[in-house]
């Protein structure tokens, strides 16, 4: 007792508020050291090394284990009134059983490389290690372990952690004469007795001496040790060069690496963590992690958008918008490509190709600027020459209608690149066995140049599909006015208005992850159908 | 896999030299030749249009009388740009945020792209991997807003150059290009005891100007055009003031203009309105003639470059 009361004042220091940094880095660092276990685990599985299965077995169950003791506590971490029950009685149990399980899957390991030991008679030692895990596994469901009310009694907590202790001994006597042999593993009994070291105490005080709970750090790297260690154990047979010479020939590489690397996890993936606050209260004043949950369980703006008149018109519009697209603009640079695949005369050919892709290098500003001054209702040039005031811009029928042809316009040139490089990959026989045929022209571009390039037009249609509900930003705004913002006002500008002008800042993250997620599933299902039919898909 | 092989230049060739047709012309390929001609013009007039404005009086473009060639020959307009300091500094500071842009992300590209070519690169897998899901799924306007608001980089100049500065796109129009050049080059640099820096500056960059010109193209357009990014980013009226670059600028010139113009049509118009027209359509003309200038020269590159990034993307 005096003990114990001397040891929880020497940690009496850990209990000490954390920093705010603290606090935010420890779910990045879980997040990592699961990344890490997942990555290890998979890596390994994809080996082909004697036991490599075995191997990956004892990670995933760290990685289960881990994960069951982790994911709760970066849950409560990040949110200040975790709805999820405290969890911590039933990570002890998995923690508990998760040791067991990796010295057990280690011991398999062990015997598959090295074969079973022969001396000895009767119950031998290796024999022991799947004896003494049954133990543990029956010891543990004693219900004076208090797993659940923290009632333990001494006895069992002792009895159980000593079953595990005796394991982990008999473990590391098992792996010496291997880790004499074999330089992959000549640190590994270290690492297990490192790991007991740390964890036993924690195990067997956790009651009395909360403030122990500071010794699963070390415990972690060790962790993090040993299973580099078995993977590593799974590279080195078979690859000439060691670990060592890989990092001297190839540092510079990660060098070069490190910036876009920085650059996507800044700019690209830890923007993603702001998109909880669709299920958070609206404020922008702290990262929405530490925001209370919105009304409706989190739900709030999901229901308000759907509810919202303005978003259903935004939603029809960007669906009607792209559908014109893909039904109007999307077999126009088809048909051009193959009118320039037709043209006779090289040099015109190529004159008309570097004009016919101008249009793409001017910005929707520009084009609207232009659209206004041709189009223009009162003062449109056309509608001068031809003496009329035809509302091309300013009705909304006409302003769709001018929408796409812009958009025609601007772009069409620019996409029979891809096709003219397609018309390029058809076997020139083709045509003149057609010719031979006796088939025309027409008849040549149906029966040989369109099938040619079918699997372009096919990749190309999901990509479009796939956008359908995908919507710029530049182009509606631009050619947009007042008098038509009933059609023009698609999602990306409903999310401009209502978050960055209204501030409704969790409404509009709410829209823009609906829109998201269906992307990617109208992306997934596209593709998915495509190679139904027999198309390459996109991956 | 890559659909240009190591130079891009066999394709090319092909794509604008099409196929080769054996027999005489016919009557149908001056039907084409015509129907080719009047796209060109539905390409150009627009431009030419803005070109004899912006040469025009202002009287004849309020008269609305110009169409495609100028009347009242001046260059009136062009010296107003020139010493407007709105527009200038804003053409000035678009040039120098284009330059710098281009530069940094066309690095980074390389920096990107390079080392995922080792086949034995461990970790590389992943690395795409990560780089790619981008292209699927992003968080969203909200939460790059968000981001910026974070770093403290709203109203700042870096709000223009960093969040758009890597395309995935490109990086795997420039991965596919260098996976193009033949291995035995490498390894024979690597067995004279280069390390991959070395292999990179004395053998891959050499070969690959094309592609480094292909996407800097397309990275300075993009920023020269861009506009959305200035507009979400830049909210206080001095970094407005400051940072804007032309494109916004002219959005905004035009928005006020239209609404002048209304209110002009109801008190009876006057020249003024002309004169901000023609300096409009000198800016236009400003805004786009760089680029127009360029692209022409880098057409036989981009052409591959967009070939490969849409068979892999």
């Amino acid at each position: 007792m005096v003990i114990i009361r001397a040891l929880s004042d020497a940690f009496s220091w850990l209990s000490a508020p954390v920093s705010d940094a603290w606090q935010s880095a420890e779910p990045l660092l879980y997040v990592g050291f699961l990344a890490f276990l997942l990555i290890v685990g998979i890596w390994v599985w994809n080996q082909k090394g004697t036991g490599a299965r075995i191997l990956s077995g004892a990670v995933f169950t760290l990685l289960a284990g881990e994960a069951y003791r982790l994911v709760p506590r970066i849950v409560a971490s990040v949110t200040p009134k975790s709805p999820l029950p405290d969890a911590t009685g039933y990570a002890g149990l998995v923690s508990y059983l998760t040791m067991g399980g990796v010295l057990l899957f280690l011991e398999l390991y062990r015997q598959q490389r090295y074969g079973r030991t022969e001396t000895g008679k009767g119950l031998r030692r290796e024999n022991l290690i799947p004896v003494l895990f049954g133990l543990m596994v029956a010891v543990s469901f004693v219900r004076f372990n208090g797993w659940m009310d923290g009632e333990a009694s001494v006895f069992w907590v002792a009895v159980r952690n000593l079953l595990l202790a005796a394991m982990g001994v008999l473990e590391i006597v098992l792996w010496l004469p291997a880790s004499r042999e074999e330089r992959c593993f000549r640190h590994l009994p270290a690492a297990i007795a490192l790991i007991l070291v740390f964890y036993l105490p924690y195990a067997l005080l956790e009651m009395q001496v909360p403030e122990l709970s500071v010794l699963m750090i070390p415990r972690t790297a060790a962790l993090i040790w040993l299973v580099w260690m078995l993977r590593g154990s799974a590279v080195l047979r078979g690859t000439g060069y060691s670990f060592k010479t890989y990092i001297k020939r190839y540092w510079t590489l990660y060098l070069l690496l490190l910036v876009p690397i920085a650059f996507f996890a800044i700019f690209r993936y830890y923007p993603m963590s702001y998109i909880s606050l669709a299920f958070k209260q609206n404020n922008i004043l702290m990262h929405p992690w530490k925001l209370p949950l919105a009304e409706e369980g989190g739900l709030e703006w999901f229901m308000n958008a759907f509810k919202d008149n303005a978003f259903g018109r935004a939603l029809f519009n960007t669906v009607f918008l792209n559908l014109l697209d893909l039904c109007i603009g999307m077999p126009m640079p088809i048909i051009m490509a193959l009118l320039l695949n037709e043209l006779a005369f090289p040099k015109y050919k190529r004159l008309t190709q570097t004009v016919l892709y101008l249009p793409h290098f001017l910005s929707w500003v520009i084009i609207s600027h232009i659209a206004l001054r041709l189009f223009g209702t009162n003062d449109g040039i056309i509608n001068k020459l031809f003496n009329t005031t035809v509302p091309y811009m300013s009705e909304n029928n006409h302003w769709r209608i001018m929408y796409i042809v812009l958009g025609i316009w601007k772009e069409c040139g620019w996409n029979t690149i891809i096709y003219l490089a397609a018309l390029t990959g058809i076997n020139a026989e083709l045509y003149e066995a057609a010719e031979v045929d006796g088939a025309g022209r027409l008849q040549k571009i149906w029966h040989v140049t369109l099938p040619g390039i079918r699997s372009t037009i096919i990749v190309l249609l999901i990509m479009n599909l796939g956008r359908i509900l995908g919507s710029e930003f530049d182009r509606p705004y631009t050619l947009a006015n007042k008098m038509v913002n009933q059609v023009s006002t698609t999602i990306s500008i409903f999310v401009y208005e209502r978050g960055l002008q209204g501030n409704q800042y969790s409404l509009s993250t709410a829209v823009g992850l609906f829109q998201s997620i269906v992307c990617v599933i109208f992306l997934v299902a596209s593709n998915t159908l495509a190679k139904k039919f027999g198309e390459r898909g996109i991956w | 896999m890559s659909v240009v092989n190591n130079t891009g230049t066999l394709n090319h060739k092909k794509i604008h030299d099409g196929m080769i047709k054996s027999r005489s012309t016919r009557t149908g390929d001056w039907i084409i030749a015509a129907i080719c001609f009047i796209l060109m013009l539905v390409c150009l007039v627009p431009m030419l249009h803005v070109l004899a404005s912006s040469l025009s009086a202002a009287e004849n473009l309020i008269r609305n009388d110009v169409f495609l060639w100028p009347k009242g020959w001046n260059i009136e307009a062009y010296a107003k740009v020139l010493t407007t300091p709105k527009y200038l500094r804003s053409l000035g500071w678009t040039a120098v945020l284009t330059v710098i842009c281009t530069v940094l992300s066309i690095t980074l590209t390389i920096c990107a792209a390079y080392p995922l070519i080792y086949p034995n690169l461990k970790g590389g897998k992943a690395i795409s991997l990560f780089f790619l899901l981008t292209m699927y799924f992003s968080a969203g306007t909200i939460p790059n807003y968000l981001l910026l608001n974070e770093l403290k980089m709203l109203d700042t100049p870096y709000a223009l150059i960093f969040p758009n500065c890597i395309s995935v796109f490109n990086v795997i129009i420039m991965r596919s290009f260098l996976y193009g050049v033949p291995d035995s080059l490498r390894e024979a640099a690597e067995i004279d005891g280069a390390g991959p820096l070395r292999v990179l500056v004395q053998v891959y960059l050499p070969l690959s100007l094309p592609v480094i010109a292909t996407l800097s193209l397309f990275y300075a357009v993009g920023r020269w055009n861009g506009f959305s990014d200035a507009l979400m980013y830049l909210k206080d009226e001095a970094a407005k003031d400051k940072y804007s670059p032309i494109q916004l600028l002219l959005y905004n010139v035009i928005q006020n203009a239209t609404k002048t113009a209304e209110q002009a049509a109801l008190e009876n118009a006057d020249t003024s309105a002309g004169v901000s027209k023609t300096i409009q359509m000198a800016t236009v003309m400003f805004a786009t003639v760089p680029i127009l200038l360029v692209y022409p020269w880098l057409q036989r590159y981009f052409v591959a470059g967009v070939t490969i990034g849409a068979v892999k993307g």
